[in-house]
């Protein structure tokens, strides 16, 4: 094995087997910690090089062997993830200690799976068969089973066995679509071949392989109407696993969405006006549950909705501008859960509650988390100068090109709504207080959690202002969403 | 062989309509042996040795492990059946409306030719939408695994209809999955069990 096959592998076996290890090991959190740490950015290195191969020899992609087919997309994937996750760590080191201080004892294998759920994941985006991508996909999303129910009480759990039942069935559906294609095209259906495989099909039979697509990836993505597990396993899981969940995990239904059903709907417009009408439910029902939440991090489960809906919406178009700015906002997204969930998170370690009323009960004392929480409600809204309203504007004018005006004014609106609701509470929180309130003296903030929280919400102004910075990677993925479609 | 089929369905049924969860549970063992048993014939009528090694995993992963994961999850509660979110009569009628379209759709199946296929796959279609059925109408978390378990062999039998252009690796890399979501299914389960006994013992203690 030559140098450049082993930086290759190091890309998904470096956290799994550092995994394995921080869980044979039974070391301390901070033992557990330093070691993800060290996976991830071997991870990272990883990522880099192949980047690095594929955009100064100009390929389009790369296929060490017959099993791996790696693409700008399959890279902006694990990029994204792979720094989600770091962030993650740090906050979990703080979380652990003082919010599940109970579990501090298993935290070797809060991080072991952790570890392994990234690397499914990175597995996932590097396999060319859909058979494979789905066995790692079904594994990275069994394991953040575990993380969702850390915390061990009834609630934790329920949402973790809402979550794995409703994921588990949902892509089963995907599989079924898979094992479809496959039967009539009678060749593996791999990413690289699907949309020749495509074309053998009746159309009705295509029609039904992108319905179980669509129904498999929407309930990985959490969009509605399958989106039953989300609100729930975003609440109850430790804060820095719901940044994970929303950056990393759901991110990979998207990832199936762009390679499986983008395909279908280049091919039949039935299919696009499918998941144009089922995401315009999402954005809309998303931004209109967000108004009546009580907790703070199911009312930013309920914009996420909202917003995931813009993305699907978008990678659908068959235009480069939808595609773009489907990507942009996917990335965006991470960014955005990143900083309004990290700030949730620290109120609800500076005041131990979720509940909106609960924490109002205090005088607020950390202005940088009211910074960053502001700074992210305004990016949900699409306001400048956030990259966010970069995104949300592409994708308006697109949907507008296409003809799809309705839908670019549901979607525009939308985003207004879940300002609106996120404005409601960050008001509520910080500025609307009676003098008489008392300051919770009790609890200092961790630096860290202000430095995780701060850096999504930072990222988002600057790649708002300098958008440039990450263009060539988004270009790269939006043209390798397109590659595969032709 | 479809004699073999219709007894698999009859078991399925009996699983996911049998109030009585141990009942329910020991009905998934003749299940998972009649997936075991349809294997070795194709394997041995075909001539295809890796049949045998996957009706040997399937013997201890469908037969053995499941069920008595199961059982396992009955001993910290109650063998009854919460109340469902469809009460029974109608969901034996949502089951045959639920099949008639899945005959129809078998049907259209045919027209695009499955040859020798068909009752692997017929077997297999049904299993997945009864099993698909039971999980929208059920509250109870024991047989919601129940109808992921038989949504899940009815997969396996659709997947197996089609060994022979898939390959052996992907079913094996399936039934890993499918171990790892049933131990983690277990770990979750009996956890939410057990509270709910020491929750239930608290009470009585506060009462008395």
């Amino acid at each position: 094995m030559n140098f450049e096959t082993f930086v290759f592998y190091l890309n998904f076996a470096a956290p799994l087997l550092i995994g394995a290890l921080i869980f044979l090991l039974r070391g301390s959190l901070k033992l557990s910690a330093a070691l993800s740490i060290l996976s991830v950015s071997m991870a990272i290195f990883s990522t880099y090089k192949i980047w690095q191969k594929i955009s100064e020899e100009g390929l389009k992609y790369l296929q060490p062997n017959k099993l791996f087919y790696i693409d700008g997309f399959s890279i902006l994937m694990q990029f994204m993830i792979e720094f989600v996750t770091i962030f993650v760590i740090f906050f979990s080191l703080k979380e652990i200690s003082k919010l599940y201080n109970h579990r501090k004892n298993q935290s070797h294998t809060y991080f072991s799976i952790l570890m392994l759920s990234l690397g499914f994941m990175n597995l996932a985006f590097s396999f060319d068969s859909l058979f494979f991508f789905y066995i790692a996909l079904e594994l990275s999303s069994i394991s953040a089973v575990y993380l969702i129910s850390f915390n061990l009480d009834k609630n934790s759990l329920r949402a973790g066995f809402i979550y794995l039942l409703m994921v588990n069935v949902g892509i089963l559906f995907s599989l079924l679509g898979i094992v479809l294609i496959n039967y009539n095209t009678a060749t593996e259906v791999t990413i690289s071949n699907i949309s020749q495989s495509i074309t053998f099909l009746n159309k009705n039979i295509a029609l039904l392989c992108a319905s179980l697509f669509i129904i498999g990836f929407f309930t990985k993505a959490g969009l509605m109407p399958f989106h039953l597990w989300l609100p729930q396993a975003y609440a109850e899981a430790p804060t820095a696993i719901t940044v994970f969940l929303a950056g990393a995990v759901t991110k990979i239904g998207f990832y199936g969405l762009g390679r499986t059903v983008t395909v279908f709907a280049f091919n039949m417009e039935e299919v696009k006006i499918l998941v144009l009408l089922m995401s315009s439910l999402s954005v809309f029902l998303g931004a209109f549950l967000a108004f009546n939440q009580k907790d703070i991090k199911k009312l930013i489960a309920y914009c996420s909705i909202s917003e995931m809906g813009f993305i699907a919406s978008a990678l659908i178009l068959n235009s480069y501008a939808g595609k773009f700015g489907g990507v942009f906002h996917l990335f965006n997204h991470t960014l955005m859960k990143g900083a309004l969930f990290f700030s949730a998170g620290a109120l609800i370690y500076l005041h131990g509650s979720r509940k909106i009323e609960e924490i109002k009960a205090f005088k607020p004392k950390a202005s940088a988390i009211m910074i960053s929480f502001f700074i992210g409600a305004l990016a949900v809204g699409g306001m400048p100068p956030f990259s966010s309203f970069l995104s949300s504007l592409t994708i308006i004018f697109a949907l507008v090109e296409e003809k799809f005006i309705g839908l670019a004014f549901i979607l525009a609106l939308s985003g207004f709504i879940s300002l609106l609701a996120l404005l409601r509470s960050v008001i509520s929180i910080f500025w609307l207080k009676e003098d008489n309130l008392a300051a919770n003296t009790n609890v200092s903030l961790p630096k860290i959690l202000i430095i995780c929280a701060l850096f999504f919400a930072l990222t988002l102004i600057a790649l708002g202002i300098y958008p440039e910075f990450l263009h060539s990677l988004f270009h790269k993925a939006t043209l390798a969403i397109i590659n595969i479609n032709h | 062989m479809d004699i073999i089929y219709i007894i698999f369905l009859f078991f399925t049924f009996v699983a996911g309509e049998s109030r009585n969860l141990k009942f329910a549970s020991y009905s998934l063992i003749p299940q998972g042996l009649l997936i075991v048993l349809s294997l070795m014939i194709v394997g041995y009528v075909n001539n295809l040795s890796h049949f045998y090694v996957i009706a040997a995993v399937d013997l201890l992963v469908r037969v053995f492990l499941m069920p008595a994961a199961l059982i396992i999850l009955l001993r910290v509660r109650l063998q009854k059946e919460e109340k469902p979110a469809i009460i029974h009569p109608l969901s034996i009628a949502l089951s045959i409306v639920l099949l008639s379209v899945g005959y129809k759709f078998i049907d259209t199946i045919k027209i695009m030719n499955f040859p020798n296929i068909l009752s692997f796959f017929t077997a297999g279609a049904t299993a997945f939408i009864y099993g698909m059925f039971l999980f929208l109408s059920k509250r109870d978390m024991v047989k919601m695994i129940i109808s992921f378990f038989i949504i899940e062999n009815g997969i396996h039998l659709i997947l197996l209809s089609m060994l022979p252009k898939v390959g052996k690796a992907v079913e094996f890399g399936l039934t890993i999955n499918f171990i790892v979501a049933v131990i983690f299914f277990i770990y979750i389960t009996l956890r939410y069990n057990l509270l709910s006994v020491m929750e239930f013992i608290n009470k009585i203690k506060k009462e008395s």
